[in-house]
């Protein structure tokens, strides 16, 4: 099976639990509206599930922050890759000595308010783009994760109503492996701040660091007979969104705390603008 | 078809008493076979026990294969029934514990019956000979047939209500 066939799927439970009932009355057919209305909704409860967000998408988003990654140079605090330091950014260092003869206050204004902070800055500036790109895959993977769930949701309920053929109770297990999808909240400091940190979430598989990733939920499920086990389809599906607003609501907390860091210590990554007033107005006195 | 219905509907086990002397074949999930050896002689009494013992062999068998089934199907070990849950699987555990499944042979001479397919009673008139294996396995068939009858009628009671 796969997720792509999730509302095939769905469609042949429908079938499969109505045919399963109607063998219990010897295929009288003055029953069969009745239990087709029985399971007339199976489709309706994967519906959703089948337009879950293609991982995909996410893709030219992840390449363009490594870009961003990239230009920046440093270490991902998230996955712990090292990004080679940017030859360009570089040479900012270099200002400095060649600029040791010029003194003044725009000279004074533009060390402290340029020159001085900016390693500083490019490394906060990395920080920032690394949780964002790691919010990325987290959602990716959280997608990734939930559309397998999804489809072992289906596959189970397929194979448990094949089995109330017989008159054995059946048990099965679905492992919600979205559970596992995203890390735990990592806390990266940031660079020239009073012990500021942002906060990160990452996908489970690329995270190096912190609490680590939960663990895949395995609940247990079952039933006897066909209206049962799609009773317990529906309470699984309930499951699966539950698990899923759980971990998104992981990465919107981690992105939420590191917007209002930026917006509330906005110093902390960019260049301060009264610097750059008193540099502006200097550039003005020397021309 | 599922995994599991495929491996039901072609399961195959076998089970034999007396040295080989009675066997018996579970196929699929109606389809008896069973085959007195010639050289087979006791009394009733002694034929009745041996058809019991050969029940329970073929159905302990016949559980192996359905866990085996389900097993492979669900990805993980499975030997024994869960426990119920809620009281609707109470009840119908209950209840099907205490179905009593009959079947007979067409000319009457064998009747077997079975509660909750546990305590099995065979009931068998006049001497082994040749034909009694086929009797013994129509006689299972209509069993089965019987049991699969009842359990269906306790899922329509219990799950069913629309259809009672």
């Amino acid at each position: 099976m796969s997720y792509a066939e999730l509302m095939s799927h769905a469609e042949h439970i429908r079938r499969n639990a109505t045919e399963a009932t109607l063998a219990t009355v010897e295929g009288r057919v003055e029953y069969r509206p009745a239990i087709e209305r029985m399971f007339a909704d199976v489709p309706d409860a994967f519906r959703s599930l089948a337009q879950l967000p293609d991982p995909a998408r996410f893709d030219p988003m992840l390449a363009e922050l490594t870009g961003v990654l990239q230009g920046l140079g440093g270490q991902d605090p998230v996955s712990g890759v090292t990004m080679p330091a940017n030859p360009e950014l570089e040479r900012i260092a270099g200002a400095a000595l060649a600029l040791a003869r010029w003194t003044g206050p725009a000279a004074s204004g533009f060390r402290s308010a340029f020159l001085e902070p900016f390693p500083a800055l490019v490394r906060n500036q990395f920080i920032v783009a690394a949780v964002l790109r790691a919010a990325l895959a987290a959602q990716r993977e959280i997608w990734v994760r939930a559309r397998d769930d999804a489809d072992q949701i289906a596959e189970k309920t397929l194979d448990a109503i094949d089995a109330t053929a017989d008159c054995t109770r059946n048990e099965w297990t679905i492992t919600f492996t979205v559970m596992a999808s995203v890390a735990a909240l990592l806390v990266v400091p940031l660079s020239g701040g009073a012990a500021l940190a942002v906060s990160a979430a990452g996908a489970a598989a690329q995270v190096v660091a912190a609490g680590g990733p939960a663990e895949a939920a395995r609940t247990p499920f079952s039933g006897d007979d066909a209206v049962e086990v799609v009773e317990r389809m529906h309470d699984a599906i309930t499951l699966l969104h539950g698990h899923i607003r759980d971990q998104r609501a992981k990465v919107d907390a981690a992105l939420r705390a590191t917007h209002d860091l930026v917006v509330g210590h906005r110093r902390l990554f960019v260049a301060d603008g009264g610097g750059w007033s008193s540099f502006s107005g200097a550039l003005g006195y020397v021309h | 078809m599922g995994l599991i219905a495929d491996r039901l509907d072609s399961l195959r086990v076998h089970a034999s008493v007396m040295d080989g002397g009675i066997c018996g074949e579970l196929q699929g999930r109606t389809t008896v076979r069973i085959t007195v050896a010639p050289w087979v002689v006791v009394n009733d009494r002694g034929l009745e026990r041996h058809f019991e013992s050969l029940a329970r062999l073929l159905w302990a068998a016949r559980m192996r294969a359905y866990f085996a089934a389900v097993s492979e199907a669900f990805g993980e070990r499975v030997t024994r029934e869960p426990v119920p849950v809620g009281s609707r699987d109470v009840a119908y555990r209950t209840a099907r514990d205490g179905i009593v499944a009959r079947g007979s042979s067409r000319d009457g001479r064998v009747v077997v019956e079975v509660l909750g397919m546990r305590q099995w009673r065979v009931a068998v008139r006049g001497a082994a000979d040749t034909a009694l294996g086929s009797a013994a396995q129509e006689a299972a068939e209509a069993l089965i047939r019987d049991q699969i009858r009842q359990v269906r009628g306790l899922k329509r009671t219990i799950w069913h209500p629309v259809c009672r």
